[in-house]
């Protein structure tokens, strides 16, 4: 079956006949993009595996009450966002971190102890910058740097004003040239 | 202007070195993982729904482990061997011997009767054999090739309408017209017409 609008694939899932199908079909237009942004927040494959797949199981449950109030995809990024944002917090609390910064060192390790990590190369040092930032930063950099979301989008997704998000933006890509210019 | 344009702008504005530069993720995915990604979810939420359901009919059963306490004996799927018997051959219905021989006498039964009436006086059956004619040939006209082909198969296994007319009277001609019949063409057609037996004297 082809692709379908999201539209459709909504109308779909409400009949019970075709939810699986259209679920399926949700689930292939978004994964990649949704797999992406939580692999930045969490870094590793196990961990993204384990969110996703969370995430994925939550929009099963919770589509029915999907109102199209806002875009499917900035509703998908909200359900994903915070689920990281969950499992970062739990793993804090797990491994007795309570700083924020702790926490990113924690995640610059991840980085660093990946099988394919090449300090030298430009793009492992912009993860290793990346995780330096606060969580805050962190998203809003990734969102708009990788994910090239528009910042009213990302206002709903992140239920923050343009403003602050632009000025958060502003601060996270100084701060990463700092790192990179400094590593 | 495009979102990575506006982007690409943006940097530039404030003297990133990012500026110019294409984002590229360092990390790797294991190969085939989105395409069996679904699988992996929609098998979650299925457990998921068990669960719920258990959980409110029998929440006790939920903490019973699920799994079969039987023991297998040491490479049990690796050894055995299911034998693999040959298909019967399937035969179509027309093929069949005995509805063969069944379609040939209708055909014949059919073909005696219309001339029958043909020899009939005129202005009795004679009209009544003639309005039978005119049936059947209209009849011939409706069939399809498909059909038309399946009565020359039947008109080819080499029996007549003349033969069939003397079949119960003389048991000389029956003996000889059975005669061209092999031995296991008969025991074929006995074995093949015995559910017919069986459901009609279950009927009767």
């Amino acid at each position: 079956m082809p692709l379908q609008s999201d539209a459709e694939l909504l109308q779909a899932f409400r009949v019970p006949e075709t939810r699986e199908s259209a679920y399926t079909q949700l689930i292939r237009k978004y994964q990649e993009r949704l797999y992406w942004h939580i692999r930045r927040l969490v870094v590793g494959h196990d961990d993204a595996n384990d969110v996703l797949q969370n995430v994925l199981i939550r929009v099963w449950k919770g589509l029915d009450g999907f109102r199209s109030d806002s875009q499917l995809f900035t509703w998908l990024y909200r359900i994903a966002t915070n689920e990281c944002l969950t499992f970062l917090e739990q793993q804090k609390r797990r491994l007795s971190i309570s700083l924020d910064q702790e926490g990113s060192a924690h995640l610059a390790d991840r980085v660093r102890a990946d099988q394919h990590f090449d300090a030298d190369k430009a793009e492992w040092k912009l993860q290793l910058a990346i995780q330096e930032l606060p969580e805050k930063q962190r998203l809003v950099f990734t969102l708009r740097y990788y994910d090239e979301m528009p910042y009213g989008e990302m206002s709903q997704v992140l239920e923050t004003s343009e403003g602050a998000l632009k000025a958060s933006y502003h601060h996270a890509v100084k701060k990463v040239e700092d790192f990179l210019l400094n590593h | 202007m495009s979102d990575r344009l506006s982007i690409q702008n943006e940097l530039k504005e404030l003297n990133s070195p990012l500026s110019g530069q294409v984002p590229r993720m360092p990390y790797a995915v294991p190969t085939g993982y989105f395409e069996t990604l679904t699988g992996q979810v929609l098998s979650r939420i299925r457990q998921e729904e068990v669960d719920d359901e258990l959980a409110s009919l029998a929440p006790g059963l939920l903490k019973t482990s699920r799994q079969t306490p039987y023991a297998l004996p040491t490479d049990y799927f690796k050894s055995v061997q299911i034998p693999v018997t040959p298909s019967a051959p399937v035969v179509p219905l027309f093929r069949r011997t005995w509805f063969r021989y069944t379609s040939a006498v209708a055909a014949m039964l059919l073909g005696v009767t219309i001339w029958l009436n043909q020899d009939a006086p005129s202005g009795t059956t004679g009209s009544a054999g003639a309005a039978v004619v005119i049936q059947y040939k209209e009849d011939l006209q409706k069939l399809d090739e498909g059909q038309k082909d399946l009565l020359q198969e039947f008109v080819e296994a080499g029996m007549t309408g003349e033969e069939t007319a003397q079949l119960e009277k003389s048991p000389a001609l029956q003996a000889s017209l059975l005669a061209d019949i092999s031995e296991e063409e008969l025991t074929d057609f006995l074995e093949q017409s015995e559910p017919i037996t069986s459901s009609t004297e279950m009927n009767n």
